[in-house]
């Protein structure tokens, strides 16, 4: 096998294994206890199953998909930077673009395990309660699919930042609450500046039922354009960054 | 023939700090000491040779190639850094599997090479525990271990032999010139000469950024030689003291400093112990403290720096 090949996987599986099992581990733990008690006592009321959609549109869709790629994309490579692990990263025969994409594609696959576990449990902690006969395997495959789209976009923008700037975490603390949470809530047309506005316009397509089902959004092609172009910038920028980045 | 290291007329700046100032150096195969204060620079050029840093100014070419942003070029280095960057929760057998993986090698290939070098640095014993567990001594085996793990040519090793106990400190310098033996090209840090005496014979010296004086040893010591050392004498009558210090040809000045104290000048300072300790006896001066004041490798440096 070639030399980079080999050297990439050993860091994705060092990367990915340090993320989800190492300081953070309580993290995921903590999150789906949370989603699972507030699901099943949600499930209490009678709602329906637009309750459910709606429950998981809020929790999982518009705050916890924005939040845990934070978590996670804003420390992979901060991280090592901090107890200077990167060094021996640094020095080994992998081309820095490479290395870069490496790491975030350990994060997204880390946030996207994470998150389908939180889901999954959250879907679960509603569903079951008030019968199975209300579980539509449509919907949450389609959830399931807008949580991977957020881990792929927003794992993109937090490992971009967490090298770029000193305090990736104030930004995307900010950026979590205020933009994407606040902004994109206000009534009018400034919402569509957050990626979030996307994601749900996606699920509008297929999901009908609940608030999401209502979203006035952009269109399938459109969104998945947009989403794609930020991936794809994010990707490019942050790649470029690395690169031509010292390391002292 | 071509050399190993080139640094041509080299500087880099961290904002206001100028970590290397038009540093020029050729580094031939075999092993070179570097030496030098603590700040003096080394850890810098390293950086530089290691393509971590780019020079602001200047060019440095490792084996004929520019290091920044050459990745290929760092199949053939291994880097021993002066700081911790051991990560957590991790065994040492885990840690030299993932150093290893991330210079290319897997599966049996991988599992024998760590087997020979746990064995070279004394660690097979311990590579099974957690890296949270280790000394000091043994995280540096360990990462010593990680550097030679894909068989490199040159081997850049930053301050290799500090915080080791005296026997470790030994084990290594064998490991060292074993290595060294077998082929592969080692520059070697520190800011004792000593250590470094022990390992290799050629050395350069580096202080404030710049290379003030590089060659044998022996060379390196009969430049220091043509220095005056700086000796303290804490007396209670340092000027009567001072008048016949003065009489003898070997001491080249006397002078009392804001302390009250003697400070006299000599090219030979054994020989000035020597003689002056029978001087002290026979006129009975009441003589609280001597001592000198070049004994730190930093005292020496600013000598050479003020040629």
């Amino acid at each position: 096998m070639d030399l980079e090949i080999v050297g990439i996987k050993a860091l994705t599986m060092h990367t990915i294994r340090n993320t989800v099992l190492g300081k953070k581990i309580w993290v995921p733990v903590v999150v789906t206890i949370f989603l699972v008690i507030v699901m099943f006592y949600a499930s209490q009321d009678d709602g329906g199953l637009a309750l459910g959609i709606n429950m998981i549109d809020s929790l999982v869709i518009s705050f916890f998909s924005v939040l845990m790629p934070m978590v996670y994309g804003t420390s992979v490579i901060k991280d090592s930077l901090e107890d200077r692990s990167i060094t021996n990263v640094l020095t080994a025969p992998i081309d820095r673009k490479h290395m870069f994409l490496t790491y975030y594609f350990s994060a997204f696959v880390s946030v996207s395990f994470v998150m389908l576990f939180i889901t999954t449990s959250s879907y679960l902690a509603y569903y079951i309660p008030i019968g199975l006969t209300w579980f539509r395997f449509d919907y949450f495959v389609a959830i399931l699919w807008l949580v991977l789209i957020s881990s792929m976009v927003y794992s993109a923008l937090f490992v971009t930042i967490s090298f770029t700037i000193k305090k990736p975490v104030y930004f995307g603390l900010f950026y979590v609450f205020v933009w994407e949470g606040f902004v994109g809530a206000l009534p009018g047309r400034i919402k569509e500046f957050t990626i979030n506005h996307f994601i749900r316009s996606i699920g509008s397509i297929f999901i009908d039922v609940g608030d999401i089902a209502r979203y006035s959004g952009a269109g399938l092609g459109t969104s998945i354009a947009v989403l794609l172009l930020i991936w794809v910038s994010l990707l490019a920028l942050g790649s470029y960054m690395f690169a031509n980045k010292e390391f002292p | 023939m071509m050399d190993l290291i080139e640094v041509n007329n080299v500087s880099k700046w961290f904002g206001d700090i100028i970590a290397l100032n038009s540093l020029s150096l050729n580094i031939d195969p075999g092993i070179t000491g570097v030496v030098g204060p603590n700040g003096s620079g080394k850890s810098t050029l390293f950086k530089l040779l290691l393509g971590l840093i780019k020079p602001n100014k200047g060019k440095v070419l490792v084996k004929g190639q520019d290091p920044w942003s050459n990745h290929k070029l760092m199949c053939k280095i291994g880097y021993l850094p002066d700081y911790e960057f051991l990560p957590e929760n991790i065994s040492g057998f885990d840690f030299l599997e993932f150093s290893g993986g991330l210079r290319g090698l897997d599966g049996w290939q991988l599992d024998e090479k760590i087997q020979e070098i746990g064995y070279l640095v004394d660690m097979i014993p311990h590579l099974d525990r957690d890296i949270n567990g280790y000394s000091k001594g043994m995280k540096q085996k360990l990462k010593f271990a990680s550097t030679l793990i894909h068989e490199p040519s040159l081997l850049i090793l930053d301050e290799p032999l500090a915080g080791m106990d005296p026997n470790s400190k030994e084990k290594m310098i064998e490991s060292i010139k074993r290595i060294n033996e077998e082929g592969t090209d080692i520059m070697i840090s520190s800011h004792v000469l000593h250590d470094i005496e022990k390992v290799t014979n050629d050395v350069v010296l580096i202080y404030r950024g710049r290379s003030i004086a590089s060659g044998t040893i022996s060379e390196i010591r009969s430049l220091l030689d043509r220095y005056p050392h700086n000796i303290v004498v804490r007396c209670d009558k340092p000027r009567i003291l001072a008048k016949e210090l003065i009489e003898y040809s070997w001491v080249t000045s006397v002078d009392i400093n804001e302390n009250h104290e003697l400070v006299v000048k000599v090219f030979d300072p054994e020989y000035f112990f020597k003689v002056f300790s029978k001087m002290v006896i026979e006129k009975d001066h009441d003589i609280k403290e001597v001592y000198s004041k070049d004994e730190d490798l930093g005292s020496v440096f600013k000598y050479l720096m003020s040629d």
